[in-house]
């Protein structure tokens, strides 16, 4: 970057005779206007000048010093998304811990449940295991139930309501036969 | 064989000092012709803007131009809320009566505004500020071929101008 005009240096011959064509076209001199119409800078003119492009280069080199200290706040949204994302953080956290809890829990549970069931089932198994080894047993002593002088009819293996019953026999009272000391009630005698 | 360009301007040298105070007065003039109430404002600025970038600036002057004449015209943009359209604030005459009054004498300043707004504004960069095709496309931001066609038929109007009957025009 040259203050020294590179393009107009290399501005092409058509370029400058249409500048000039165009100059005289307008009624103006061919020369460059600023040099010919402004006045010889005087000595105060040229300190005011000065004074001033420093004073203009003093003002963009303290915004430039402001934009560069104004950089490193481009990390605040950085910061401000970590510390807005801490509480997020804990909260999924202990959800998480509360769900792991909850399922160790149902685990345990299910577990438990398991446990009773199979106990349960083992429990059939050994009774349904007693129960079969003493069927035989009780259809072998029913038989000699029902042929008894005292059995009943009705009290046999036969009789469903009775089935798997052990029948003791019943001892029925001895007839008298002296009735002489019986008499009935409704006797007209 | 050219040297290579330096990276960054010493804003500090007498270099600059020279230049800017060529430009200044130009730009503030080329601020007021877009109407602008603050002129010199709106140059430091530009200045301002130019020492500010680190990164290089290929055409320092056209920057300084395009940057004058972008803020004289965000300076107006207000103005939209009165029914002006831009082209007709563009390089008015009566918004600015002393643009030009110190470097244009009266003749040639009727030959101006007898033009277009548009073929004058590349008329004006092209002739009077003295800069390149090239830098005109730059501050305007248009192809520089637009910028040629533009001189061109500002060239042809001034020459209708001159002989409306369509004869040869003796300068002489």
């Amino acid at each position: 970057m040259s203050w020294h005009d590179t393009t107009r240096i290399d501005e092409s011959l058509e370029d400058r005779a249409l500048r000039a064509e165009l100059q005289t076209l307008l009624g103006l001199r061919p020369e460059r206007p600023e040099q010919s119409c402004s006045a010889a800078p005087t000595a105060e003119s040229i300190n005011d000048t000065t004074a001033l492009a420093q004073s203009l280069y003093r003002e963009a080199m303290r915004r430039r010093r402001t934009a560069a200290k104004a950089k490193p706040m481009v990390k605040r949204p950085l910061f401000l998304l970590v510390a807005a994302a801490i509480p997020v953080f804990f909260t999924v956290t202990a959800i998480g811990a509360w769900g792991v809890k909850q399922k160790r829990r149902a685990d345990a549970l299910a577990a438990r449940a398991l446990e009773l069931e199979t106990r349960q089932n083992r429990i059939d198994a050994a009774r349904e295991g007693v129960r079969n080894r003493e069927e035989p047993l009780i259809q072998a002593a029913e038989p000699n139930q029902i042929n008894s002088p005292g059995s009943r009819p009705d009290r046999g293996p036969n009789n469903q309501n009775n089935a798997g019953e052990l029948i003791k026999p019943e001892e029925r009272p001895r007839r008298l036969d002296n009735q002489a000391d019986q008499h009935r009630v409704n006797d007209k005698r | 064989m050219q040297a290579a360009a330096p990276l960054q301007v010493d804003f500090e040298s007498a270099e600059f000092h020279a230049a800017f105070a060529s430009l200044y007065p130009r730009l503030v003039n080329y601020a007021r012709r877009y109407g602008a109430a603050f002129p010199e404002d709106i140059t430091q600025e530009a200045f301002v803007i130019l020492m500010q970038r680190e990164t290089r600036v290929e055409h320092p002057v056209a920057f300084l131009y395009g940057t004058v004449r972008t803020l004289a015209l965000t300076e107006r943009r207000p103005m939209k809320n009165q029914n002006l359209s831009l082209e007709a604030i563009l390089l008015d005459p009566g918004l600015s009566p002393e643009a030009d009054d110190h470097l244009l004498s009266r003749e040639v300043r009727e030959r101006m505004r007898a033009l277009s707004p548009t073929f004058r504004e590349a008329l004006w960069l092209f002739v009077v500020e003295g800069l390149s095709i090239k830098e005109i496309a730059e501050i305007i931001d248009i192809p520089e071929a637009t910028v040629k066609t533009r001189i061109f038929r500002a060239k042809a109007q001034l020459r209708q101008q001159l002989n409306p009957s369509g004869g040869v025009h003796v300068m002489a």
